[in-house]
């Protein structure tokens, strides 16, 4: 899985080439194929978790196929795109990954450093992740056959939430102490009251609205807070409690591939069929993906090569809406925050029966009988059953490429990719219940996507002696046409039909048209003597349609040199050394993407009509002088071999973006929110060091140890102005840019449990002093401060690698040391804003009278906001320890296949994501780098079981 | 030779295809969107962009409770006592329990900000090109009159929201906005006083009376001349200068008040030849749960109209007379018929405004209507004394509501009552009522009421207190150094 050990002549995929890994003066990391066999993920980039310092991976949606999102050697861009730049077979892939096929992959390369990426240069300050499609090799014709099923559940499990007995009890307490403090009630009547003893007065169940216990409404929380001793919990209703369950299953995902290949002296084919039918762990989630790849090169003449890679992928997924964490169809949100005392299903509130439609079907409950808290009039469940959310899209790609060599030494290459996408999506809403409601609710979106590249590469290679020289020039142009067509109508004619033309009103009809164009001309020096010394030179010059006639185009230059010490005489004496080689090299890299595509022009835009009449509104104030954002690395670092058994390196990086694209505050009262400009510099920088040692290399049993180690200091050098405030954070000069800027929480007042602040204005009535230290009951008027960082102080990764005869046993754990997370979903359901939602186990910690000493302020319903503010109360550190992978795998012998004329045959189990060790059950630590917390659609637990059979 | 030959193609094909592509290959243009030259090239072109500012008045700003000006009209209503949630669903909510224009950071507060100087900007845009447009100069002036007309309103409202209340007959010196009157100024502008921000408002609007003068307007989206009069009423009854307001809305009494039938037919017609200006809404453009229907109508099928009808303050139901057409568009015991399925029925609802239909949330929405200039000059006169001026004006409008009403004998301070009777009746849920208790000076008070305590929270707020300033957003605090924060 890690960087394998390289002999001399061991090549590395670059940038418009190979080199070779001895001369080679940058930082890459490869994953090959047999690595990539070893996690049986539906997406490749899920397969980088762990493998490579300076790799990071958030975790991936659990949506099936859904694709992670990966940074390289840190954030360096503030508001463009910090997204490492794709590159498949040699030409830019702006596709999803999800649309290709993990088992066509030969290889993943990482180029991390500066030198390597920059002939990429103004699209590759953020790495560069090549991907080599597999091709046919030297022999006779191979077929292979592979096959796995995995088996899929929550990877994460749900937060420590209340049971209905102690949940009345709480909002019991709330909603007295409420009327205590809002009618002015004592105690005792306060009590009467919440219990429902007042005439006219259901108490707690008036807010609830729901009782699922056997006793009278005023007869279920008494006057003590307690519930009654003598009610049970309806078993018809408490069983129809669990929304989680009801609407989760074990997800199947089938995969099947079948390729064959081979190659004679003159022609190479390598043909491919996948198919992958995956069903996520929440019912109505479904990915299902269909790809034949083709790869045939042939050297025609002694002069000419040609060849084509041509795929086609074809994708159908159906989801769920989790875009947004606050929908109220997300069931993630739906179940976390549901109150444990709400059915799905409509029940009869004495009996507890199950009310039965005219067939005979239990009903959903549409939510009226909930407290405010608890989505009133919708159903989640019901919702992502009726609703569909449906994307169908269609990849055909095709890179074609000539090959003329003349003059002994010379090449031309012409490079064309061509790329055509459709993406269909539908998303119908019911008519019963939810937003489409009522009436029902259909929106179609039409995507059409063409890409193309066009490179023209000219290559001098030249060896004297031990000279060793190549010389790149070239030139590419880039074109991308986006078309976008998208209609919404309401009122659903007959049940079922979900086409446009069931449906009576038109709520939406739009088309547009964007284009993209980029145009490069670089060029690439490489020398090496003897492989010992090497040096690389590139530059290039882009130009970007991003930018104003202006300032479009930027120059970019790299350089880099090793020196493979260990093939020096003088170092011959030492013999434990096996390797040694000492690298540096400096890039200038840049970028555009993460803007508008038309971001520096000054525009109204259309369609925002006064009724029937046309109409313009003012959207950007455009910028003639906006232009690339700049970065610099630079990367030292040793690469070595000791004893034949321990490999390593060890590296520095740092990265210094400057001229940010930056979306500018403006104040709202100008009357625009930002601005795109290039202001402010940030740095990255880290100690990245990878190991990998043989405790055990005996001749039937090996034992391999590899460690991962990355640190990553990230720090703002310059802003447009002085601070600004974005969410959690604040960014100054000095700071992370995922630094947290919260309200100082101090505590729980033991006196009369109010929540309290550091004050920022110290003089203001309300403030009082304990011990020396201002306070505040007021969030308005609480002090805000840097309080930690969402990026973790070092994180990497363990593999152990166990083989013996024919098993081999791998296990991988990551982890993070260090950093916060902002647990925006502890605090909600540490709040008691409104009657119904879910409460956290800590609740039961509330203040409850004067002297308690404790975190949870006293529970006031209805009082949320007054002290479940953003504050630093809900910083949580971010350390975790995750088991990643094990997998295990038995390679058949081949005497026995051999009798069954297969040539080899493994198969294997494996687990991915299997345990997190964090500091709150519940918690999602690699969900977003800045550390906070939404209802994503949690990733899986994946056992998979696969077979794989050579002839 | 056939070597050379070759060598010679490829340096051919190389040289082709080093030689750049042409310039124009790195020029793109949206087809989403158009350059500010073009939008005002041309007098036609500039009227769209004057339309994209009657567009804001009801755009979205995300989620539902964004729709707004006529979000913010149910919030400012909300704010006030007359207007009742009767149940916990939480739509604009924060507003009613006054949690949101004292929280610096909450949504809804920034919103409210940020939509009203979108709104300022867009004019601000027209105004700043206005004298490069070359054609048609009837429609040019038009333009402008409009544009500043909606400047001065969107600041009469705002300047209420944040700054203390204007006092007549003295300098008001107390700090208001920022008084943003170019696009081109990015800067963050410090608060104008309050004094300034009138003298701007009451100056764009006589400037924006001569400027429609004979102008036909298409559409009664469109302000005229005759809207323009009724606000520069409105603003002057806020400034307390009561002459001026009697004065301009003195031509209001002669006009057409609408008949029983209209009164109680749905407020959702634009045509209704009471109404002087509103916003027209197309089905195209309903926003569904972000309409001002939505929310306030007892008819379409959203939980919030199903959990949380909204309903009238029980006194002021009670205080109305049994012939008043007003009273029949409440209904005490909530049977006005219109309740969704698995719709809650309760008391003292409203039946006022209606949306089109149980899943059309459409329909258009008042912003200026004929009784608010007879309501305007009744009390204006009875400011100035002139109570049996004030008395015959009331009597027009509070006769034609009920044909019982008999002219008033009330005077002093129980005639101005009479006459904020009148107000609150006639103008329930038309964006009103919580800028009518801070020009008046009036407590909040929700006690021994339909408003539930768990609903409302506020019950009580003597007026006068900080909370009767709303905080500037944080966002804008941020952004603009130059701004000074209300008092906590």
């Amino acid at each position: 899985m890690q960087t394998s050990a390289s002999s001399l002549d061991e090549v590395l995929v670059v940038g418009y080439g190979t080199v070779r890994k001895t001369a080679f003066t940058g930082s890459a990391s490869v994953v090959d194929n047999e690595a990539l066999e070893k996690r049986p993920v539906s997406n490749a980039m899920q397969a980088l978790e762990g493998v490579a310092p300076g790799v990071t991976i958030n975790s991936p949606n659990g949506q099936p196929g859904s694709t992670p999102s990966i940074r390289i050697r840190g954030f360096g861009s503030m508001n463009a795109s910090n997204a490492p730049l794709i590159i498949l077979n040699g030409a830019e892939y702006l596709g999803s990954m999800q649309n290709i096929n993990p088992a066509d992959i030969e290889s993943l390369t990482v180029l991390k450093d500066g030198a390597s990426a920059a002939i990429y240069g103004n699209r590759a300050a953020n790495g560069v992740i090549m991907i080599s499609t597999k091709k046919g090799k030297q022999g006779k014709p191979v077929l292979t056959i592979s096959y796995s099923q995995s088996l899929s559940t929550r990877g994460i499990p749900e937060y420590d939430r209340l049971e209905p007995k102690e949940y009345y009890e709480l909002m019991w307490e709330g909603l007295r102490n409420f009327y205590m403090d809002d009618e002015g009630l004592s105690v005792e009547e306060a009590s009467r009251w919440a219990s429902g003893l007042e005439a006219g007065k259901d108490g707690i169940i008036d807010e609830l609205k729901y009782n699922i216990y056997d006793v009278p409404n005023n007869e279920l929380v008494g006057v003590d807070g307690e519930l009654n001793p003598n009610a049970k919990l309806n078993p018809l209703m408490a069983e129809d409690t669990d929304w989680f369950d009801q609407i989760s299953r074990v997800g199947i995902r089938n995969t099947v591939n079948m390729t064959y290949s081979g190659a004679n002296d003159f022609t190479d084919y390598y043909v491919s069929l996948g198919y992958t039918d995956d069903d996520g762990y929440i019912l109505n989630t479904s990915f299902k993906r269909l790809t034949v790849n083709s790869n045939i090169n042939s050297q025609v003449t002694p002069w000419f090569k040609t060849g084509a890679k041509l795929s086609a992928a074809s994708v159908k997924t159906s989801g769920i809406s989790d875009g947004s964490s606050s929908s109220f169809i997300n069931p993630i949100r739906g179940s976390r925050y549901m109150g444990p005392i709400y059915t799905v299903h409509q029940h009869d509130l004495t009996t507890g029966e199950y009310i039965l439609d005219g067939d005979g079907n239990r009903m959903y409950s549409l939510g009226d009988d909930r407290g405010a808290g608890a989505d009133i009039g919708r159903n989640f469940i019901a919702e992502n059953l009726w609703d569909k959310i449906l994307n169908n899209n269609q990849r055909i790609r095709a890179n074609v490429y000539g090959e003329i060599r003349f003059l002994k030494d010379f090449k031309f290459t012409a490079n064309a990719s061509l790329e055509y996408r459709n993406n269909y999506n539908s998303t119908s809403d019911n008519p019963i219940i939810g937003d489409g409601a009522p009436g029902g609710r259909l929106a179609k979106n039409f995507i059409k996507v063409f890409n193309a590249t066009y490179n023209q590469l000219l290559n001098y290679d030249k060896e004297v002696g031990k000279h060793k020289i190549g010389i790149l020039l070239g030139h590419e142009t880039l074109i991308r046409d986006i078309d976008d067509f998208e209609g919404e109508k309401r009122g659903q004619i007959s049940p079922g039909n979900t086409e446009l033309i069931n449906y009576t009103t038109i709520t939406e009809l739009s088309s547009e048209f964007d284009k993209y164009r980029g145009e490069s001309y670089f060029g690439r020096i490489n020398y090496s003597y003897d492989y010992k010394y090497s040096a690389s030179f590139s530059y290039r010059r882009d130009g970007s349609s991003r930018f104003s006639r202006k300032s479009r185009w930027d120059d970019f230059f790299a350089v880099g040199a090793s020196w493979y010490l260990s093939s020096e005489d003088f170092m011959k004496e030492l013999t434990f050394i096996d390797k040694l080689k000492i690298k540096a090299s400096y890039g200038e890299l840049g970028v555009d993407a993460g803007i508008g595509w038309y971001a520096w022009q000054a525009l109204y835009d259309l369609g925002n009509n006064n009724a029937t009449e046309g109409g313009v509104t003012r959207a950007t104030l455009g910028n003639e002088d906006l232009t690339w954002e700049t970065s610099v690395s630079f990367d030292f670092g040793i690469e070595f071999e000791l004893f034949e058994r321990l490999r390593g390196s060890i590296e520095y990086y740092r990265k210094g973006s400057s001229n940010l694209l930056f979306d500018v505050p403006l104040p709202l009262s100008s009357g625009l929110k930002e601005y795109t400009a290039n202001i402010g510099e940030m740095d990255n920088s880290g100690l990245e060091i990878f190991l990998s040692g043989d405790i055990i290399k005996a001749s039937d049993l090996r034992w391999n140890m590899a460690i991962n180690f990355t640190t990553l200091k990230n720090e703002i050098k310059k802003l447009p102005q002085e601070e600004i405030i974005t969410g959690t954070k604040k960014y100054t000069v000095g700071v992370s840019r995922y630094e947290y800027w919260l309200r100082q929480w101090y505590g729980v007042n033991p006196d009369n449990g109010e929540g309290l602040w550091i004050a920022d204005d110290t003089e203001s009535s309300e403030v009082i002093v304990i011990d020396g230290i201002s306070l505040t009951n007021n969030f308005n008027n609480a002090k805000y401060a840097y309080s930690g960082s969402a990026i973790p102080d070092a994180y990497g990764s363990v593999l152990n690698t166990w083989e013996y005869k024919g098993f081999s046993f791998s296990v991988l754990m990551t982890y993070a040391l260090g950093g916060k997370i902002y647990d925006g979903a502890y605090r909600t359901l540490m709040n008691l804003n409104s009657p119904g939602d879910a409460l956290h186990l800590d609740m039961l910690n509330r203040w409850q009278a004067p002297g308690d000493i404790t975190e949870v302020p006293r529970l006031v319903m209805g009082a949320g906001s007054t002290y479940n503010v953003t504050d630093s109360r809900w910083l949580t550190d971010g350390s975790f320890l995750k088991l990643s992978n094990i997998t295990l795998a038995y390679n058949l012998p081949k005497g026995m296949l051999n009798k069954l004329s297969i040539s080899e045959a493994k198969i294997y189990i494996s687990g991915e994501n299997l345990k997190t060790w964090n500091h709150r059950k519940g918690m999602d630590n690699t969900q977003n780098y800045s550390g906070t917390i939404s209802q994503k659609y949690q990733p899986s637990q994946i056992i998979s079981f696969g077979i794989n059979v050579t002839l | 030779m056939k070597r050379y030959k070759l060598f010679k193609i490829s340096i051919f094909a190389i040289v082709l295809s080093l030689v750049s592509c042409n310039k124009e290959f790195l020029d793109t243009a949206p087809t989403d969107a158009g350059g500010i030259t073009t939008v005002f090239s041309s007098a036609a072109n500039a009227y769209t962009a004057l339309n994209g500012a009657y567009y804001i008045i009801f755009k979205r700003y995300g989620g539902n409770n964004y729709g707004g000006h006529q979000a913010i009209m149910i919030g400012i209503d909300g704010m006030g006592e007359d207007y009742v949630h009767t149940g916990s669903h939480s739509r604009i909510r924060d507003a009613y329990r006054w949690r949101a224009h004292t929280n610096a950071t909450h949504r809804w507060n920034e919103f409210v900000f940020e939509h009203y100087y979108e709104l300022i900007g867009n004019c601000n845009m027209i105004l700043d090109n206005i004298e490069s447009i070359p054609d048609n100069p009837e429609l040019v002036e038009q333009i402008e009159g409009e544009a500043l007309a909606l400047r001065a309103w969107a600041y009469s409202i705002i300047i209420q929201l944040y700054g203390s209340k204007y006092v007549g007959g003295q300098t008001n010196s107390q700090l208001g906005v920022p008084l943003v009157l170019s696009a081109q100024s990015t800067e963050g502008q410090a608060r104008a006083t309050v004094e300034e921000v009138y003298a701007q408002i009451t100056g764009d609007l006589d400037l924006a009376y001569d400027k429609l003068e004979g102008k036909e307007r298409a559409f009664k989206s469109h302000i005229d001349q005759r809207t323009v009069q009724l606000l520069r009423a409105r603003v002057a009854l806020t400034m307390e200068d009561w002459a001026a307001a009697a004065s301009y809305a003195s031509e209001f009494k002669n006009d057409y008040l609408m008949s029983a039938d209209e009164y109680t037919s749905g407020f959702n017609n634009i045509e209704n030849k009471e109404w002087l200006w509103g916003t027209i809404r197309i089905d195209e453009q309903s926003n569904t749960f972000g309409s001002f229907f939505a929310v306030i109508s007892p008819n379409f099928n959203a939980s919030t109209i199903r959990n949380n009808p909204k309903a009238i303050l029980d006194r002021l139901f009670h205080a109305m007379s049994d012939t008043d057409i007003r009273k029949a568009n409440f209904w005490e015991d909530g049977d006005h018929g219109y309740t969704p399925p698995s719709g809650k029925v309760r008391p003292y609802t409203s039946s006022k405004f209606l949306a089109k239909s149980v899943s059309n949330s459409g329909g258009d929405v008042p912003h200026a209507r004929v009784s608010e200039g007879i309501l305007i000059e009744a009390e204006a006169l009875a400011k100035l004394g002139q109570e049996d001026a004030a008395r015959d004006v009331l009597f027009i409008l509070a006769n034609h509501r009920d044909p019982e009403y008999v002219l008033s004998t009330n005077s002093g301070q129980d005639l101005l009552d009479e006459i904020y009777f009148q107000r609150r009746i006639e103008l329930w849920g038309e964006g009103f009522r919580w800028l009518d208790l801070k020009r008046l000076e009036q407590d909040l008070d929700r006690e021994d009421s339909n408003h539930k305590s768990s609903y409302c929270v506020t019950k009580y707020e003597a007026y006068g207190t900080s909370r009767w300033n709303w905080l500037f957003p944080q966002s804008e605090v941020d952004a603009n150094p130059n701004l000074i924060q209300n008092d906590l």
